[in-house]
C-alpha cells in the first residue's frame, strides 16, 4: 500500500505517468498490491524513489556491458588517471578528478577495471545518482569518493550497506545470496551480492544477468567438499533511503540544468 | 654448525629480497645440485621461497626439490590462480602432508605478511584452509595478530576476519578483546570495530580515524548499550567490563555468519535473547530453535518474539539478573503479562534486583 501524507493517491492515475512493463510501473504496481506500507510526504518523493529505482536499474545493465573484470581486492585494478587504489584493494578518487568523470570512466573503460561483487554494486549507485542528479549536483554532493565494498559508504548511501528485513524485494534493491558452506579457500563466493532487476532477474558483477537458479549454483559449485547447506537468497535487502536522497536532489534543483533537458536519462526497457 | 635460520634466509633478512635471490643465482651457477640444497634445507622458510619462486621456475629445479617446497609451490599456485580449471586440487580434501607444509607456511611466513599483495593472500588463504578445513585453531593468536598488523597499516583485513568468525569459537572475541588494552589507539579502535562497541572503522589510513556515526538500526545488536563499559579512554576497563559480559553472556551467545562482504558493519556474533530471557542454555555456539518445554514458557516466548530488538535486549537482560538473583521468584514473574514485565525492566535502576 502506499500512502502520501497519510491518504492513497490513485495508482492508476499515477501508472499512467510510466511506459507499461517499466521499471517504474512495475515498482508502483508492487508497492500498491503490497501488505507493507510504502510513506511519502508528497508525490515528489514517490517519483523520485521511481526514477532512481529505474536508473539503478539502467546502471547495473550498463556495468555489466562495460567489461569491467572480477577479481578479488587483492588483484583489483583501477584506471589510475581517475583513480588511486589503496592497500586494501579499494578506489578513491583523485584530488582535482570530478566524481562524475571517474564513475563514467568506469563505464566506458571498463576493461581498466577489477574489482569484487560488492563494490560493483557501489558503483551502480554512483551511476544512478550520476544519472539522476545531474554532473553539477553529483559532483557537489560527492566531492569525495571512496569504492571498496560497503566500507565507508558516504552518509548519503550508508543504508546501502545495511541489510535488513523487507516485505517486498523491489527492482533497484540490493539483495545477497549466501553461500554458508563454501568453499575456504574461496572466500569471495560465500555469498553473492546482486541487483534485484525486473523480470525476477538479478545482476551480480561476475555472474552476469541472470536468474537465481543459475546464481545459487554457482554458488553451489563452489561449496567445501562435505557441504551440507545449500546457497539461498536471503529475506534481507539493502535500500537506499530516497527521501534523504530526494531532499538533497529537490533542495539543488536550481543548479541541475542538465536534469531539466532530460538528455542524460536513458530509459531502460525490460 | 647448526643455526636458527637457513643461509638463504640469513641473506634475505639482514640483506633483502632481491640480494637474497642474486645469492641464489650465484650459487647455482657455481653448482646447481648445491644450490639446490640450500633451498632444501630444513631450516629454509617459505618467505624465501616466495622470494625465490620465480627463480625456481625459470630454472626448471622442480624435479630437485624437497617435497615440502614442491607441495608448498604447488599450493601457491592454487591459492595465486584460484579459478584455474584442470589442475590438481591439494585443498579441497585433508591430506597430513598438505596440513603439515601449509602449517610450515604460515608459521614461517606469518611475521613477513605484507610482503607484496600475493603473499597477503597466500598467507590468508592458507590460515582459511588451516582454520576451516583442518580446524587447527591453534594458530588463531597467528591470525589475529595478522588481522591487527594489517588493520593497523590498512591493508585487507576482511577474508582473514571471515577465517577466524568462521571457526564460531568465543576464543576469537577474547583474542580480539585483548586487543581492546594496546596503547596503539588504531589497534585498539579496530577491535572495538570487531566486537561491535560502538565504532566506525576506516580501514585506509589516509582519512580521520575511528569517526563515530550517529546510531543506526541494523536488525541484531551485538553488545547493548549500558552493559558495557564505554570510555574508550579507560581502556583496562573496557576491557574487564567485556570479558565480564561475555563470561556472564557466554550461554547464550552465537556466530552470526554476518561478513564484510554482506554489511558494511557485520555483526559477528551476538546474544540470543530468546535463550537468555528463558534463562535455557545453548550448547553450541549455533543459533538453535528453542523449544519450550511447558504452557508457560509458551506463553512467554509467543508474547516476547513480536517485541522489538532493545525490547528484548532490555527484557532478557532483567530476566537474566531476576532469575540469578531469585529463580522462585523468577519463576512468578515469568508468568506475568508481558507490559508488567518491561515496566518492571525499564522502571529497574539497574544492579538492585
Amino acid at each position: 500500500m502506499i500512502y502520501i501524507s497519510g491518504n492513497q493517491p490513485d495508482i492508476l492515475d499515477l501508472l499512467k505517468e510510466y511506459p507499461l512493463n517499466s521499471v517504474e510501473s512495475l515498482v508502483l504496481k508492487k508497492m500498491s498490491d503490497s501488505e507493507m506500507h510504502y510513506r511519502y510526504d508528497n508525490l515528489k518523493q514517490l517519483r523520485f524513489e521511481l526514477k532512481m529505482r529505474q536508473e539503478i536499474v539502467n546502471a547495473a545493465h550498463a556495468l555489466n556491458k562495460s567489461g569491467m573484470g572480477f577479481d578479488v581486492f587483492h588483484k583489483s585494478k583501477c584506471n589510475e588517471d581517475y583513480w588511486f587504489r589503496t592497500d586494501n584493494g579499494g578506489f578513491r578518487l583523485k584530488s582535482g578528478i570530478k566524481g562524475s568523470d571517474a564513475i563514467n570512466d568506469i563505464y566506458q573503460n571498463g576493461r581498466k577495471y577489477k574489482t569484487e561483487c560488492a563494490t560493483a554494486m557501489v558503483i551502480v549507485i554512483y551511476k544512478a545518482l550520476l544519472n539522476v542528479f545531474g554532473e553539477a549536483l553529483f559532483n557537489k554532493a560527492f566531492s569525495t569518493i571512496y569504492l571498496m565494498n560497503w566500507h565507508a559508504l558516504d552518509p548519503v548511501i550508508r543504508e546501502f550497506g545495511s541489510p535488513r528485513e523487507a516485505g517486498d524485494i523491489l527492482p533497484g534493491d540490493r539483495a545477497y545470496f549466501k553461500n554458508p558452506d563454501v568453499d575456504p579457500k574461496t572466500p569471495e563466493l560465500q555469498g553473492e551480492n546482486v541487483i534485484v532487476l525486473p523480470g525476477n532477474l538479478y545482476y551480480g558483477h561476475g555472474i552476469g544477468i541472470t536468474n537465481g537458479k543459475r546464481i545459487i549454483r554457482v554458488l553451489n559449485s563452489n561449496r567445501r567438499k562435505d557441504a551440507t547447506r545449500t546457497a539461498y537468497l536471503m529475506s534481507t535487502v539493502s535500500r537506499l533511503n530516497f527521501k534523504r536522497l530526494s531532499e538533497l536532489y529537490y533542495s539543488n534543483l536550481s543548479q541541475i540544468t542538465s536534469l531539466q533537458s532530460g538528455t542524460h536519462i536513458y530509459p531502460y526497457r525490460a | 654448525m647448526d643455526t636458527e635460520q637457513s643461509y638463504l634466509d640469513g641473506i634475505r633478512i639482514a640483506q633483502g629480497s632481491e640480494r637474497c635471490a642474486e645469492a641464489f643465482r650465484e650459487a647455482f651457477e657455481k653448482n646447481g645440485f648445491s644450490a639446490t640444497a640450500l633451498i632444501n634445507d630444513r631450516r629454509f622458510s617459505f618467505p624465501c621461497l616466495f622470494v625465490l619462486a620465480p627463480q625456481i621456475k625459470e630454472l626448471r629445479l622442480y624435479p630437485r626439490l624437497n617435497s615440502r617446497n614442491l607441495t608448498a609451490l604447488k599450493i601457491m599456485g592454487q591459492f595465486l590462480e584460484r579459478w584455474k580449471t584442470g589442475s590438481e586440487d591439494y585443498l579441497s580434501v585433508k591430506r597430513n602432508r598438505v596440513y603439515t607444509v601449509l602449517k610450515w607456511m604460515l608459521e614461517t611466513g606469518y611475521q613477513e605478511d605484507g610482503m607484496n599483495e600475493d603473499y597477503e593472500q597466500i598467507m590468508e588463504s592458507a590460515a582459511a584452509v588451516l582454520l576451516n578445513i583442518y580446524k587447527d585453531d591453534s594458530i588463531l593468536p597467528i591470525i589475529i595478530d595478522m588481522i591487527f598488523k594489517r588493520g593497523i597499516k590498512g591493508h585487507y583485513i576482511h577474508d582473514l576476519v571471515w577465517s577466524v568468525f568462521k571457526l564460531e569459537d568465543p576464543r576469537v572475541l577474547k583474542l580480539i578483546a585483548q586487543r581492546l588494552r594496546s596503547p596503539e589507539d588504531r589497534e585498539a579502535e579496530l577491535a572495538r570495530y570487531l566486537l561491535n562497541l560502538d565504532i566506525d572503522f576506516d580501514m585506509t589510513v589516509s582519512k580521520t580515524m575511528g569517526m563515530r556515526e550517529e546510531p543506526f538500526e541494523t536488525g541484531i545488536i551485538a553488545v547493548t548499550a549500558g552493559e558495557m563499559h564505554t570510555d574508550v579512554n579507560d581502556k583496562e576497563r573496557q576491557y574487564d567490563s567485556y570479558i565480564k559480559w561475555l563470561e556472564e553472556n557466554d550461554p547464550f551467545l552465537y556466530f552470526t555468519e554476518d561478513s564484510f562482504q554482506y554489511a558494511s558493519k557485520p555483526v559477528f556474533s551476538a546474544i540470543d535473547y530468546e535463550r537468555k530471557y528463558l534463562h535455557k542454555k545453548n550448547g553450541t555456539y549455533v543459533k538453535q530453535p528453542i523449544l519450550p518445554s511447558d504452557s508457560t514458557e509458551n506463553a512467554a516466548l509467543s508474547a516476547f518474539r513480536p517485541l522489538s530488538e532493545r525490547e528484548k535486549s532490555l527484557l532478557s537482560e532483567y530476566s537474566f539478573r531476576k532469575y540469578a538473583r531469585d529463580p522462585a521468584q523468577w519463576e512468578q514473574w515469568i508468568r506475568t503479562p508481558i507490559a508488567e514485565q518491561l515496566m518492571d525492566a525499564r522502571n529497574d535502576p539497574g544492579d538492585t534486583i
